[in-house]
């Protein structure tokens, strides 16, 4: 499970995200800059709030991020803006599909330790050159009156529900897809041959 | 709604990621001279040759399709040759050439398409890697 730093003052707020991030996130805490310099290797994603501390700003902990994770500032402050930023007002429905949306950023892949190659296909990287591909269904995404849903090809079971948007349920099929998410072991058992489309 | 790709085995593609595998895995490689095999009874002029011992060698020559392949004596390298490697057969050799062979491929082809790439090994000893657009 990826983890997720959040840099917030407010016990109201902390609660309020742990709520609706632990289903997808590990979510780690602090507002200690020794601390949160220490964290940043290990986390995946940084939230933080823009007024949390005398001392610490939101920009310092930019420059301490600096390229190695994505940032996203959710802040209530209606005048501060940044590139990757939610209002609080609206954390509830944008802040976890904009943290899964950069989390799965780029194209992964996996080459094997027995020499393979395997991946959630994406048409900017053409693996033919290196020899005979085979691609196969994944998963189905499909719409309910509930919402979106994403069910598994190989099993046929419903792994999850209620996506708002049709983006929202393909960003989340993108993260159980990819090395490391909880649906890669499907493309390690499968040896389907051929099905394109 | 998505789709795996798969490729069960990947070719090797480019002379120069096969040597940069190999010198990551701590070999010396010679381009464009003769490979050795057979206790240096037999020879094979190479695009690349992986020194394993004197009179035996890797070799990876060009084949039809414009592709590579290894050639070697894998039988007497696996008696002799593997004992003083980190691997515990030949197999486990070959697959770890190809398999950093393919990093360097990918790694070098799409960071000339503008990509980064992050990449990491996993405790079953799987690259992952992650192409994002720079």
């Amino acid at each position: 499970m990826k983890r997720v730093l959040v840099i917030e003052d407010s016990q109201d707020f902390l609660d309020i995200f742990k709520q609706f991030l632990s289903t997808d996130f590990e979510v780690v805490v602090s507002l200690d800059q020794d601390e949160i310099e220490r964290l940043i290797p290990e986390v995946d994603l940084v939230i933080c709030d823009y007024h949390f501390s005398p001392v610490l700003t939101f920009e310092k902990v930019v420059e301490i991020v600096a390229d190695r994770k994505p940032v996203i500032l959710c802040s209530g402050s209606p005048d501060v803006t940044y590139r990757h930023s939610v209002p609080k007002t609206e954390a509830y429905k944008s802040l976890k599909p904009l943290a899964l949306s950069l989390l799965n950023q780029g194209v992964k892949l996996q080459i094997t330790s027995q020499g393979g190659i395997q991946m959630l296909h994406d048409d900017q990287v053409d693996l033919s050159e290196f020899g005979s591909v085979k691609v196969f269904r994944a998963s189905h995404v499909e719409w309910e009156p509930e919402g979106w849903y994403v069910d598994s090809a190989k099993t046929g079971r419903r792994l999850a529900s209620g996506f708002k948007t049709r983006q929202e349920a393909l960003t989340w099929e993108k993260s159980h897809y990819s090395p490391g998410g909880d649906g890669w072991d499907e493309i390690e058992d499968s040896n389907q041959e051929g099905e394109v489309g | 709604m998505s789709h795996f790709t798969k490729l069960d085995v990947a070719q090797i593609v480019d002379a120069d990621a096969f040597e940069a595998a190999a010198k990551e895995l701590g070999l010396k490689t010679s381009r464009n001279t003769t490979a050795k095999s057979y206790h240096g009874r037999n020879s094979l002029e190479a695009d690349v040759v992986v020194h394993m011992i004197p009179g035996d060698d890797i070799a990876l020559t060009k084949n039809k399709d414009g592709k590579f392949d290894m050639q070697a004596d894998w039988s007497y390298m696996g008696s002799s040759m593997i004992r003083d490697t980190q691997f515990k057969t030949v197999q486990d050799l070959q697959n770890r050439l190809v398999q950093l062979t393919t990093k360097h491929t990918i790694v070098s082809r799409y960071k000339r398409q503008g990509f980064r790439a992050d990449v990491s090994e996993d405790e079953n000893q799987n690259l992952n890697v992650t192409l994002i657009r720079a």
